[in-house]
């Protein structure tokens, strides 16, 4: 396995929980960018991301990350030094001020010297846009402040690789947009691994997306080759038809299907959401029409 | 402390707020004030703009005015201290240890006044009783109380923020150490004042000591491998039926703990646990314990917890 020091490497990666396999052989590679991470619910997306983060070991498999081994303690220390994750639901000591918990995340990323650490703190605080409730009580910040703090945290001492793990989960429309553009920001000039359910957040942030569907990756390309793979697969009708794999109503009043089109079908621009659709629902179903 | 009351200004408030006295914000300027009131005054100068504007003529220039905000500011960011981290920096602890060691939210005075209650009580008991073994509630509580504490401050599940810690470069294993032993030096001093009261004469009055010592090793050397939970669960049944086979009504205290032989096997015990653990603390290391492919194959786990 060879890999760039900007580069993450996986390869042949599994994990188990007693007898539940939670990623089955996975093979990924991840450069500068933001990369996202699409699945179901109990897809891997957790473990995998707890695996890159070093929260977790798998089992078998090898990893090269930023250039180290983190399956070795030295390797593993090193790359944290170089790593921000936030996990799905952050834990945050509700007692803390927003300031004293970036403050001992810093001890934490052995910032041992008093100012630089602080700096650090209000650098970061500037960032997520919480200077001005720094000195708040982390239990009387509302959830997306939460979330900010979170996310403050993990990009403590500016890490190359970053692990966000369902950052936009709980946030408003206009909070989701403010947390786009930071990741948008943070992704220049960094790795950057972004777990989510919205596939709007992948089409706006994304250079790469990775789809993982019962512990397997089933797809990584780029964005518009995911949409791709529903090319002439989706079209409108009055009605749902009946061999498509998935339909909905959309606002106007028609159907939007996905599947094998019936030859006088219409068919429509796929975007990311189709194609993914698709995938899922072509590996969910027993004939594999898609 | 009255100086520091805010007063509603004449021309009307402020942004919803009562204001500080010209008085008050001369005091500010002009000379040191306590801890409190200052820190009062400068959280309402963060949030009111017309006590700002009032400070301008006060400090003379923009100079002095910017070196004020960025007193200020620090001085707002300054985290608040517990009395351990106080007395920890006092007696030349590093700043950044003293955090890391006092920044256990399950460190609670309820915990440590349940405990002192507790312990109290097992000597009053031992003092009233006629019974050779009134001392062996004192016995048995002292030990099973050090390792619930140091389970409370170490255990994976009781720190909202051990993922961080978990992630993060720093050694997890001597993260745990360091706050284990806080815990078992505040522990052992508290047990000792109280053991001076047990009708026992020195030094079987200490016989908890080893045994202390011992249950806290069995049981960090557990948590390298499972959950705080069944960890302290398996330390206090083991603990439970060691009692159980050390009673003894002729002996006195009731117990074979105090006796040598006891005592040295206990020690053994906790050396062992010690040993165990030195060599299984890669799992204090990742959040699911497992020792990252350095352990042989037979001490992986393949259990997990969800994340917090």
């Amino acid at each position: 396995m060879e890999s760039t020091t900007s580069q993450v490497t996986l390869a042949d990666v599994s994990v188990r929980y007693g007898h539940h396999i939670a990623l089955k052989d996975v093979s990924l590679t991840l450069g500068q960018g933001v990369t996202g991470l699409l699945g179901p619910n109990g897809a891997g997306k957790t473990t995998l991301l707890r695996t890159l983060a070093t929260a977790s070991t798998p089992d078998t498999g090898t990893l090269s990350m930023l250039g180290h081994d983190p399956l070795t303690p030295t390797g593993r220390q090193a790359l944290r030094r170089r790593l921000g994750y936030l996990p799905q639901n952050p834990g945050l000591p509700s007692h803390f001020t927003a300031f004293e918990f970036i403050d001992y995340v810093g001890i934490l990323k052995e910032i041992s010297d008093r100012e630089s650490r602080r700096a650090e703190a209000r650098r970061v605080l500037e960032a997520v846009g919480l200077t001005a409730d720094r000195s708040k009580r982390i239990r009387k910040l509302s959830g997306g402040m939460r979330q900010r703090v979170g996310l403050a945290a993990a990009i403590v001492g500016n890490p190359e690789l970053l692990v966000l793990d369902e950052p936009t989960v709980g946030l408003d429309p206009e909070q989701r947009l403010r947390f786009r553009e930071l990741i948008a920001e943070l992704g220049e000039g960094r790795t950057v691994l972004l777990s989510t359910h919205q596939t709007e957040d992948v089409a706006a942030l994304c250079h790469k997306v990775v789809v993982l569907d019962q512990g397997t990756l089933k797809f990584q390309g780029t964005p518009s080759e995911l949409a791709l793979l529903a090319h002439g697969r989706v079209w409108s009708s009055r009605e749902r038809s009946p061999g498509a794999l998935a339909a909905w109503r959309t606002g106007v009043g028609t159907f939007r299907n996905i599947g094998v089109a019936p030859a006088d079908a219409v068919t429509v621009e796929p975007t990311i959401e189709d194609g993914y659709l698709l995938l899922l629902e072509g590996a969910h179903t027993p004939t594999g029409a898609a | 402390m009255s100086e520091a009351q805010p007063v509603r200004p004449a021309d009307g408030p402020d942004e919803g707020s009562a204001h500080l006295s010209p008085d008050l914000l001369r005091a500010y300027m002009d000379r040191p004030l306590a801890e409190g009131p200052r820190g009062l005054v400068e959280a309402h100068l963060q949030d009111c703009s017309t006590c700002r504007s009032q400070l301008f003529p006060l400090t003379g220039d923009e100079t002095a005015m910017s070196r004020l905000w960025v007193r200020i500011d620090r001085a707002t960011d300054e985290p608040s201290r517990s009395l351990l981290e106080r007395c920890a920096l006092r007696v030349g602890v590093p700043e950044d240890a003293a955090r890391l060691s006092a920044a256990m939210p399950s460190l609670r005075w309820s915990w440590w006044g349940g405990a002192a209650l507790l312990l109290l009580l097992a000597v009053v008991f031992a003092r009233l009783s006629e019974s050779n073994s009134a001392s062996l509630a004192f016995f048995a509580l002292e030990p099973a109380l050090s390792a619930l504490a140091v389970v409370a401050v170490t255990g994976q599940r009781f720190d909202p923020a051990y993922v961080w810690l978990a992630v993060s470069p720093l050694n997890g294993f001597r993260v745990v150490l360091l706050r284990a032993a806080v815990v078992q030096v505040l522990s052992l001093a508290m047990s000792s004042a109280g053991a001076v009261g047990l009708p026992l004469p020195f030094p079987h009055m200490l016989g908890w000591l080893i045994p202390s010592l011992m249950l806290t090793a069995v049981c960090l050397a557990l948590m390298s491998r499972m959950d705080a939970v069944p960890a302290i669960i398996l330390t206090l049944t083991a603990w439970a039926i060691w009692l159980v086979f050390a009673y003894s009504a002729d002996l006195p205290a009731g117990t074979r703990l105090l006796l040598p032989t006891s005592q040295m096997i206990m020690a053994a015990v906790a050396v062992l646990a010690c040993g165990v653990l030195a060599f299984l603390r890669d799992g204090f290391d990742t959040f699911d314990n497992k020792p990252g492919g350095t352990a042989p194959f037979w001490l992986s786990t393949t259990g997990t917890r969800e994340l917090a």
